[in-house]
């Protein structure tokens, strides 16, 4: 009995696989909020990002940095150029994008990763409505006074959920 | 584990290029010798410091499976009784993440290691007798890049980020160790 329940229950798993790879055109909205840096401490920086395959929005804050006494805030807009999109259980891109600042413009390129945190999906697409651990090396360019500053998150991390 | 880890890597290697590698015609592949110049950021410094060095990289004719190696350095740097220099050497994965034919963004990931001296001559050491200080640090590195195929000659900018391993004590501490690399590159291929 158990037997026959693990198996019809895998059997829907794939089922239910191959129907999201198939329709893997979500969303997914991800919080940043734990970030290293060269300091002890790490970085105070946030960031909540609404993706698709293709494009990534986000906004974020780095209390580590200051601009004219503020923390440094913005908004970006990337292209996504998926290795592996929410199709795989495992997500890899990479991302160039730009945006704008409270200390002016800004470029970032991002390696990014989304690791479901249920292993049950694992030979799956994405799953949707549930966390996911998602881990990026993003590399911030600024224009800061006349001054290029580039600015590393060596390991960002967040929380990711698709619907 | 580290028993199933080549099984693993495998499997994640299949996953993520199985079906580019496996539609490139059998025994074909791409081979480019490269020079880089460009600069180099250190984890606890703004300054951009100069940087040169070479690199081969050998791809599917397709370029969804890439294999890299290189090594840059910083040149020494002397003034006031001390030298100092940073290098490193890398091997990275990598595949070409857009569709256009002869140019194109590309995503590697790999690892490596970064090492550097400060020196000190005979004049400048403290009462201990140091000369100075040597580091090799093992670690995770991630690039971006833009290349160009014209005809044999191969041009390429690249972003790339060095973040070297952290111990437990230091990730408890939330310390990481990030270099930042921008390079202009220009070789041949075969």
């Amino acid at each position: 009995m158990v037997i026959r329940a693990t198996c019809l229950a895998w059997l829907w798993l794939l089922a239910a696989g191959h129907a999201f790879a198939e329709n893997s055109r979500h969303y997914t909205l991800t919080s940043q909020f734990i970030a290293l840096a060269p300091n002890a401490g790490g970085q105070n920086a946030y960031s909540l990002r609404l993706a698709t395959n293709n494009w990534e929005l986000s906004g974020f804050s780095n209390l580590s940095v200051a601009v004219s006494g503020r923390a440094l805030t913005g908004a970006t807009f990337d292209w996504r150029f998926p290795i592996c999109d929410d199709s795989c259980w495992w997500q890899f891109f990479v991302q160039a994008g730009a945006g704008v600042t409270n200390g002016g413009p800004i470029t970032e390129l991002t390696w990014g990763s989304v690791l479901p945190l249920v292993p049950l999906w694992l030979p799956f697409g994405t799953p949707l409505y549930l966390p996911a651990l998602r881990l990026d090396i993003t590399t911030q360019l600024l224009a800061i006074r006349w001054r290029a500053v580039t600015w590393s998150y060596p390991l960002w991390a967040g929380l990711s959920v698709a619907f | 584990m580290s028993r199933n880890l080549p099984r693993i890597l495998a499997t994640i290697c299949l996953m993520l290029f199985g079906e580019l590698t496996l539609a490139a015609p059998a025994g074909s592949a791409i081979l480019a010798i490269n020079s880089t110049a460009g600069v180099l950021q250190q984890p606890t410094s703004h300054y951009y410091h100069a940087i040169y060095g070479a690199e081969a990289l050998l791809s599917t004719t397709n370029e969804g499976f890439i294999l890299r190696a290189s090594y840059l350095e910083r040149p020494e740097f002397k003034d006031a009784g001390y030298a100092d220099k940073d290098f490193g050497w890398f091997g990275q994965i990598g595949t070409k993440v857009t569709k256009a034919t002869n140019h194109g963004l590309y995503a590697f990931i790999g690892g490596g290691r970064m090492g550097g001296y400060v020196k000190a001559d005979a004049g400048h050491r403290g009462d201990s007798g140091e000369t100075g200080n040597h580091y090799l640090l093992p670690g995770l590195t991630a690039a971006m890049s833009y290349a160009a195929r014209l005809g044999p000659v191969y041009l390429a900018a690249e972003q790339q980020t060095f973040v070297g391993y952290v111990d437990k004590v230091q990730l408890n501490a939330m310390v990481g160790w990030p270099y930042n690399f921008f390079q202009f590159k220009i070789g041949f291929l075969w």
